[in-house]
């Protein structure tokens, strides 16, 4: 199966304020003539009385989707509509961290067509997200942990993505740092998924922004969605803080928001919205060139290209709506930095952040029509979401043009868990802790 | 040196793990009056929660609604626990499970000047005696394991699941350790009653 | 950090406690349907604002108790025993 789209449909659509071709020359001429004839990204839109789609939140799948429904289906009469500025919320928040290692069929194609959205992402976009793909490296602690992983990963490779096993030494060759025989959990090798890495997260919210505005969409921010208006079943429209904005769709894309905005339209979701935090320290020469996951605790690190180590772990593991984050997390997570990176005792940590997820209780996302006509639900997402913007983007997108789902999004529907056939990711039942 | 005169002077882990003998008092429902009557009329009343109440050789403590231990020293005399335990359960009457729990808990005893600054190294709850003077008694965490401490007007006693006594005791004297080295003493010396321990 | 007033321990912090979710789900009765189980099992009101919740007092009182607290300010309005007879 080849998931990936036709080119974009861009042609057909109309271009309006060009914010101008990015490209080396520019970057010559701008640098020659005082950096003068740079226009905005995107145009900071005012909201119209009616559209076709409203999007509700302008993070990355709210500016995907309103992209892809732009270039690949026709569709311009779409509004953003964001209650701060576009990119702060999650999309502006998170580890940065794209691969398609995932266990269940179907999730392994939804998120390897994202992988490849993201390969070709940068050149259809006309901007650098900075995609690297440095390869991600899963940890194995014990010999059952081996046979989970062997298992997914020969999954993955029957479905034609890359997975490789990584020894001992082939762990210790690619991150010096670590330390082999940590305490209680000495490390018996890895899988890497080499085209796994990372990418720019708000580059990703700028370019998506800047593509949809050029292509028509009006990106509204500062617009709180305070209201879904609905009668007979039927979706209306939005009360917003800047008025009521009529429209044929509604799409929620609303991460850790998602069950408040369902709840206007009078559906309860089965999300809980918990903090997930990140931490970033002073930067250092390079010192790692992977992602790598600590197997046996709540540890996963980066390098970003400034040199600081980006990383985090689980969730705080109670319900709120905080973007903060509490200390016995970062405690938990320092003590398995050290324990698998002792060399990095002494770095420095720069920032802390927290966004909040929308924890699904299976652990895998909804792109679904709701019990609502005309009111689409993105979301679900819990810590994981960054990595599916493209894919999410794109077959949420299908659903709003087609009225039916993606091929590869149909397993994402909210009837599954009514129906007793929640995605099995992990194996653990309805608990809203899985990512 | 007398005994008297070394805790005075003592000023870090005090015993080895200590062998003690340690039976769990749990009340059914409506069975706490039964107790305490029976508790009473033996001359061991069973304290409230969050309390401590020493009745040498043995102690009586509550960190649990409606569930006590008994600890004393395992050489002390008047039979096993086991047996101890049969006399709580007669005289609760089928009001409350009685259990030997002495294989499931290792207990310490620390005292001394800097008994608490040991203790707040690993240890969240306030510890002052201005908040949990002797005669407390809480189950909270030190050193990232259980722990329950009752505050006795000799020091400290510490009662943690055996399957992590190794890990605290390690690090008690680890901790202890920058305080000078710690001076020991029997536990039997300790209860027999003859050591009349200045409170803190 | 969280600080939860336990009714039996007193003031102790969060890394004490196991959350336990929302408290306001009820099992609907033997015959109930499909619905009424997927609301059950899997539907949360998850509200921003106050929020009442189960956490179980694990390194102390081992007590189940309910919690009243605000999602977004994290402010702690009560906390009860969960066991409406004192639990022995
Ligand atoms: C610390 C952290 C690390 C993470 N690491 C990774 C990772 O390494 N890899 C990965 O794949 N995923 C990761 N994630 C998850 C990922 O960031 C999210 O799943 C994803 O970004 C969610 O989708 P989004 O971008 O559309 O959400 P958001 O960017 O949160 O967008 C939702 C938007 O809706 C807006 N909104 C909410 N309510 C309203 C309203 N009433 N009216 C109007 N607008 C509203 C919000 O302001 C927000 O801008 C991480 C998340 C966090 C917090
Ligand atoms: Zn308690």
């Amino acid at each position: 199966m080849d998931p990936v789209p036709s080119s974009p449909a861009s042609a057909a659509t109309a271009v309006r304020t060009k914010s101008g071709h990015y490209s080396f020359w520019r970057l010559l001429r701008e640098g020659l003539r005082g950096q003068r004839g740079w226009r905005p990204a995107w145009v900071k839109a005012s909201p119209k009385p009616r559209y076709r789609v409203v999007i509700v939140g302008g993070g990355g799948h709210g500016l995907s989707t309103a992209y892809y429904l732009a270039s690949h289906f026709g569709i311009t009469d779409v509004a953003v509509v964001e209650r701060g500025p576009i990119g702060l919320g999650n999309v502006g928040r998170n580890t940065t961290i794209v691969r398609s290692n995932y266990f269940q069929p179907a999730n392994i194609r939804f998120y390897e067509y994202s992988l490849k959205l993201w390969e070709g992402l940068e050149r259809e976009l006309n901007f650098n997200a900075m995609v690297s793909q440095r390869g991600t490296l899963n940890l194995f602690h014990t010999e059952a942990q081996r046979d989970l992983f062997t298992r997914r990963a020969n999954q993955m490779r029957l479905l034609g993505v890359d997975a490789e096993a990584v020894t001992r030494e082939g762990v210790k060759s690619l991150v010096p740092l670590i330390d082999l025989d940590n305490g209680r959990y000495p490390v018996l090798g890895g899988f890497l998924q080499p085209r796994g890495g990372t990418v720019r997260h708000d580059a990703v919210a700028w370019g998506y922004a800047r593509g949809a505005s050029e292509r028509g969409v009006d990106i509204i921010e500062h617009c709180e969605v305070t209201g879904i208006r609905h009668d007979g079943g039927r979706v209306a429209g939005v009360e917003t803080s800047r008025g009521f904005l009529g429209a044929d769709i509604v799409c929620l894309a609303v991460a850790g928001h998602s069950s408040r905005l369902a709840g206007m339209a009078g559906l309860r979701l089965p999300i809980e919205t918990h903090v997930l935090q990140a931490w970033v320290t002073e930067s250092l020469k390079p010192v790692l060139d992977v992602v790598l996951t600590y197997g046996a605790g709540h540890f996963y690190v980066s390098q970003s290209d400034k040199g600081g180590l980006v990383f985090g772990g689980a969730i705080d593991g109670y319900n709120t709506y905080g973007q903060r984050g509490t200390l016995p997390m970062a405690e938990e997570v320092a003590a398995a930095a050290v324990t698998l990176l002792p060399g990095l005792a002494r770095v420095k940590v720069l920032r802390q952040w927290g966004g909040i997820m929308d924890m699904s209780m299976d652990g895998s996302p909804i792109i679904s029509k709701t019990p609502v006509e005309g009111l689409i639900l993105n979301g679900g997402w819990c810590y994981g979401g960054f990595k599916a913007i493209p894919a999410g983007g794109m077959t949420t997108a299908y659903l709003v043009a087609h009225g039916s789902p993606h091929p590869l999004a149909t397993h994402l529907d909210l009837g599954r868990f009514a129906a007793g056939r929640p995605i099995d990711e992990r194996g653990i039942g309805p608990f809203p802790y899985a990512h | 040196m007398s005994a008297p005169e070394r805790v005075a002077r003592f000023a870090g882990v005090l015993t080895a793990p200590w062998s003690a003998e340690v039976v769990e008092i749990a009340a059914l429902r409506g069975g706490t009056a039964v107790l305490a009557r029976f508790g009473a009329s033996r001359g061991e009343a069973l304290p409230a929660l969050g309390q401590v109440s020493l009745i040498p050789p043995r102690l009586i403590l509550s960190v649990r609604p409606g569930r006590w231990l008994v600890v004393g020293p395992a050489e002390a005399a008047a039979g096993s626990p086991a047996a101890r335990a049969e006399i709580w359960r007669q005289g609760a009457q089928g009001c409350a499970a009685v259990i030997d729990m002495s294989s499931a808990y290792a207990a310490f005893l620390l005292g001394g000047p800097p008994a608490l600054e040991i203790l707040a190294r690993g240890c969240r709850i306030d510890l002052h005696p201005r908040e949990f003077p002797p005669g407390s008694a809480a189950a909270t965490v030190v050193a990232q394991v259980p722990v329950i401490i009752a505050a006795l007007p000799f020091g400290m006693l510490l009662l943690t699941p055996s399957s992590t006594a190794r890990h605290f005791q390690e690090w008690l004297e680890a901790t202890a350790a920058h305080f000078g080295p710690p001076a020991r003493l029997s536990v039997a010396e300790l209860f027999s009653g003859e050591v009349a321990i200045p409170a803190r | 950090m969280l600080r939860l007033p336990c009714p039996f321990c007193g003031e102790r912090d969060e890394t004490e406690f196991r959350f336990r979710g929302d408290a306001t789900v009820v099992r609907p009765g033997a015959g109930a349907g499909l619905d009424e189980f997927n609301a059950y099992v899997y539907e949360r009101a998850n509200p921003l604002g106050w929020h009442t919740e189960w956490w179980l007092h694990a390194a102390g009182c081992r007590r189940l108790l309910k919690v009243e607290r605000d999602t977004l300010t994290h402010e702690i309005r009560s906390v009860t025993a969960a066991a409406t007879d004192g639990g022995h």
